[in-house]
């Protein structure tokens, strides 16, 4: 029968549909493989003691990262001392405190733009105010106020997300009892929150860790032979360092930026784990 | 029974809660501040820009030498070169994110749903350098292979890892969206007799259309911004040509160069970061503001 | 309902609530706790020509009624009629939900609580509210009850956390909890079942040593035997506090309660002592509500 024929060739094609989709799926995690194996092929056999503890050289045999890592540590300090109070304040005032009214919303829409610009645009924004402007010069205050203003809006929408989700009844149970909203929020929905905000700021804090064009932009060096020791000391970082080794021709720097994108890539799956772990304790031990 | 206690306000407590309020609200302007910040530092330095060179040259001329003589700045060249890089990448990342995002949501098991999502999520997280390093290292060579001609420093790799870096958005975009999808359509579909394939393209993929046109419209805006892995990847010689073999140069790895370099403040050439970067900011952001737009649409739908 | 706002009488009670309200010491009768010596009914808490309206329809209608100290009164009506609409009106928590407006006067002791000095803050000290469903915070159950008297300085003002400890204890003993709890004070109050973590909360609730305590169907998310429970110790805690308490169960009203105020789509019906309000009812809609026939 016509109808049974047609049938077989709906069903083939469906068939073939649905291996399409879970072969191009599969495609997609094969190149996560590629990747790595790639990485680790090249950049394994650099990877020793002394690469984490030199400086980097005009020798590719003798560059290492010490200088790139610590500029990271610092880097990363400093930012999650600016970006973490200010984001979470934000956050807080526009869950618990903000009227729901033009200005509320159209804060909220700018922090969802602000958080779709390319990271360099705040990279020019951090050379002509932090560095021209304030004359920070192309210090690690510089760099740090510039990446937390990239990592901002990341972690305001994390944490309203957080406060969103504690119930409304802990709230009213506080209120009824003559607490303030301050009182209220300090004692009980900011620590119901704190799991799902440190979920948030720890990926906020591995995407500042990877971000490199707003860096160059306020001018952290690529050549950096010292460890920095204040905040107005000029730095590079990890993810600098990979850069202009990779820039460069030679394929001895390729193998050392590959072993700098190892290290890189170890401290962000211990963020990233560490964020992944919370977040399923959190949700097995939440019991309202 | 006596007299109640005062009821009045207790003036500490309301100072304290007013203080608290106050300090709070400041920490929410300090991103529109950084709005405001971008717009003006934009605004000011290009309109020094365009105090010497006229808009119309910067935006249909077609040579970009800023720091060579004789000079020209005429932006299209950086202009193409971003364009070829993203429809390079959206040639990867929309056909391989939508059929992910399909299979993921209309086909996976919960199984293959926990590895494939984590994967995404790690190539998501994956910093750009990285990506530059391996277009540099892997795509390219390869790439060589095929096309023996092909330059060292060329758009199609930069365009390959920019689609890899950009497909687990718009694969995870496109879950959402299908997700969102009410079982009851699904259901109404099968009831009918229609195979697998024809619920998803018929009836399913045309209910989430703008979820999903809304992820292709972020996919190229971030692909537009995206900036060290074309730095490393495409090239630094400014060129208006339609051959992804060639090296070129995008707005964002202009930008870099010429922080890179020294370039005194004041200078026209400095000037320049600024009008390039008005011009991205500008794109990015109507690419954004035209993908909210399509997405609040979709939500409205649903809810 | 009364239109003109009543006078204030010498003995405290208004005019409307006298003729609403039996006085108690003529009528009462035998009182509750059996002393033989009425205890004088006042008004603890009054509304006058009271309107609500949420984003301009209204929820409560005209209603003028009075709250007699150291009785429990309850709130009876079908659903949707405006019952915790109005309770959560006397501690001012109707101003967390937005569109809210009101007409008219709530009284507390004779004093205006909506006025602009009132500090609602104060207010929800002395007016303490039990929800609908247990909502004890997931914290430990001392710390529950502890919660509310620290933040006021309470350890501060009264002798150091001994005396809180005292206070958390003896909170717990009137809410009936504090022999099931005592050898697990620290674990997390959400270990309780839900009877145990209703009786925390009216517990937290007294820590607050409020003179007023509303509750919002405190019984109607628990199993019979935690609600006859909860019913016994109205009976204790009415001798020091004043309670109202909305119920949906005509039942539990008739059980518990030693005035009952009846409302419907809003406007308050009757109000009357129980007694007289289930067995004689003065309205026909009152007497078709209690016998079943609606609602």
């Amino acid at each position: 029968m016509r109808a049974g024929r047609h049938l077989r060739l709906r069903r083939r094609l469906s068939r073939a549909f649905r291996l399409v989709c879970a072969a191009t799926t599969w495609l997609g995690c094969g190149l996560l493989a590629v990747l790595l194996f790639h990485l680790v092929r090249d950049g394994f056999g650099r990877m020793n003691w002394e690469f984490l503890t030199s400086y980097p050289s005009r020798f590719a045999a003798k560059a290492g990262v010490k200088s790139a890592l610590w500029g990271s540590v610092w880097l990363m300090g400093l930012t999650a001392a600016f970006s973490i109070p200010v984001g979470v304040a934000a956050a807080i005032y526009l869950e618990e405190y903000a009227r729901r009214g033009r200005l509320s919303t159209l804060i909220h829409i700018n922090i969802a733009n602000l958080a779709g610009v390319p990271s360099i645009v705040f990279g020019i924004l951090g050379l002509a105010v932090f560095v021209r402007f304030l004359a920070f010069d192309r210090s690690l205050l510089s760099g740090s106020l510039t990446m937390s203003l990239v990592i901002l809006p990341v972690i305001i929408i994390a944490a309203r997300e957080a406060l969103r989700a504690v119930p409304d009844s802990i709230r009213q149970a506080a209120y009824a009892l003559g607490a303030t909203r301050w009182q209220t929020v300090r004692h009980h929905v900011l620590p119901a929150a704190a799991p799902g905000i440190l979920t948030g700021v720890i990926l906020a804090m591995s995407r500042a860790l990877g971000e490199t064009a707003p860096l160059i932009m306020i001018g952290a060096l690529t050549y950096v032979a010292f460890v920095p020791e204040h905040p107005l000391d000029p730095f590079s970082t990890l993810p600098i360092q990979v850069f202009n080794w990779a820039s460069r021709p030679q394929q001895a720097f390729h193998e050392a930026a590959a072993a700098g994108i190892l290290v890189l890539l170890a401290v962000l799956l211990l963020m990233n784990s560490a964020a992944v772990l919370l977040r399923h304790r959190t949700q097995r031990y939440r019991r309202w | 029974m006596s007299a109640p206690k005062s009821l009045s306000r207790k003036l500490t407590r309301s100072a304290r809660e007013e203080a608290v309020r106050g300090v709070l609200f400041i920490c929410a302007l300090i991103s529109v501040a950084t709005t405001v910040g971008i717009l003006v530092v934009l605004a000011r330095e290009a309109a020094a820009f365009f105090e010497h060179v006229p808009v119309a040259d910067f935006l249909f001329g077609t040579r970009w030498a800023p720091l060579l003589e004789p000079r020209s700045f005429g932006v299209l060249p950086l202009v193409c070169g971003t364009f070829l890089v993203v429809a390079g990448s959206s040639l990867i990342a929309i056909p391989i994110g939508v059929l992910s995002g399909m299979y993921l949501s209309e086909f996976a098991s919960d199984r293959v749903r926990g590895i494939v999502k984590p994967v995404l999520e790690i190539l998501a997280g994956i910093p750009t350098v990285v990506y530059g390093y391996f277009a540099l290292t892997f795509v390219t060579p390869q790439l060589a292979r095929v096309f023996p001609d092909i330059h060292i420093f060329n758009a199609a790799s930069a365009s390959i890892v920019v689609g890899i870096m950009v497909l687990p958005m718009v694969a995870s975009l496109c879950d959402d969206a299908l997700r969102a999808v009410p079982e009851s359509l699904r259901h109404a579909a099968y009831a009918v007799g229609a195979t697998p394939f024809e619920v998803s393209m018929r009836v399913v993929f045309p209910a989430a259309l703008s979820g999903v046109l809304a992820s292709f419209v972020l996919a190229m805006s971030r692909a537009i911004g995206e900036t060290m892995a074309v730095t490393l990847a495409a090239g630094v010689t400014p060129k208006l040509t339609a051959n992804p073999l060639e090296s070129i140069q995008t707005m964002t790895a202009y930008i870099v160069q010429v922080s890179l370099g020294d370039t005194p403040a004041g200078t026209v050439e400095y000037q320049t970061i600024f009008a390039v970067g008005a011009l991205l900011f500008a794109i990015t952001l109507s690419l954004n503001l035209l993908a909210h737009r399509i997405l609040r649409r979709f939500r409205e739908a649903y809810e | 309902m009364v239109m003109q706002p009543p006078r204030l009488s010498p003995h405290g009670l208004t005019d409307h609530a006298r003729a609403s309200a039996p006085p108690a010491p003529a009528a009462a009768g035998a009182p509750a706790d059996g002393t033989g010596e009425p205890a004088p009914a006042r008004p603890v808490l009054e509304t006058r020509g009271l309107w609500i309206r949420y984003s301009g329809r209204p929820a409560i209608q005209d209603c003028t009624l009075a709250i007699a100290e150291h009785r429990v009164t309850a709130i009876i009506g079908p659903s949707g009629c405006g019952k915790s609409t109005l309770l959560r009106h006397f501690n001012r928590m109707n101003e967390f939900t937005p569109g809210v407006t009101m007409e008219g006067q709530v009284l507390y002791h004779g004093q205006d609580l909506y006025d602009r000095d009132v500090d609602p803050v104060e207010v929800r000290r002395r007016i303490g509210m039990v929800f609908q469903k247990p909502n004890p915070f997931p914290k430990s159950i001392f710390q529950n009850v502890a919660w509310g008297p620290s933040i006021n300085g309470y350890a501060r003002r009264s002798g150091g956390k001994q005396a809180l400890a005292d206070l958390v204890e003896r909170s717990l003993r009137q809410a009936g909890l504090f022999d099931e709890v005592k050898d697990r004070l620290f674990s997390s109050g959400l270990t309780l079942s839900g009877g145990q973590q209703q009786r925390l909360c009216i517990a937290r609730a007294l820590a607050m040593e409020p003179e007023v305590i509303l509750m919002d169907e405190p019984c109607s998310a628990l199993d019979p035997a935690s609600t006859a429970r909860i019913e016994d110790l109205l009976f204790e805690l009415k001798e020091r506090y004043t309670i109202v308490i909305v119920t949906h169960n005509m039942q539990q009203a008739a059980r518990v309660s030693d005035y009952t105020a009846f409302f419907d789509a809003g406007r308050l019906v009757e109000f009357g002592e129980t007694d007289q309000v289930f067995t004689n009812p003065r309205e026909k809609k009152t007497e078709d509500y209690v016998t079943g026939r609606f609602g």
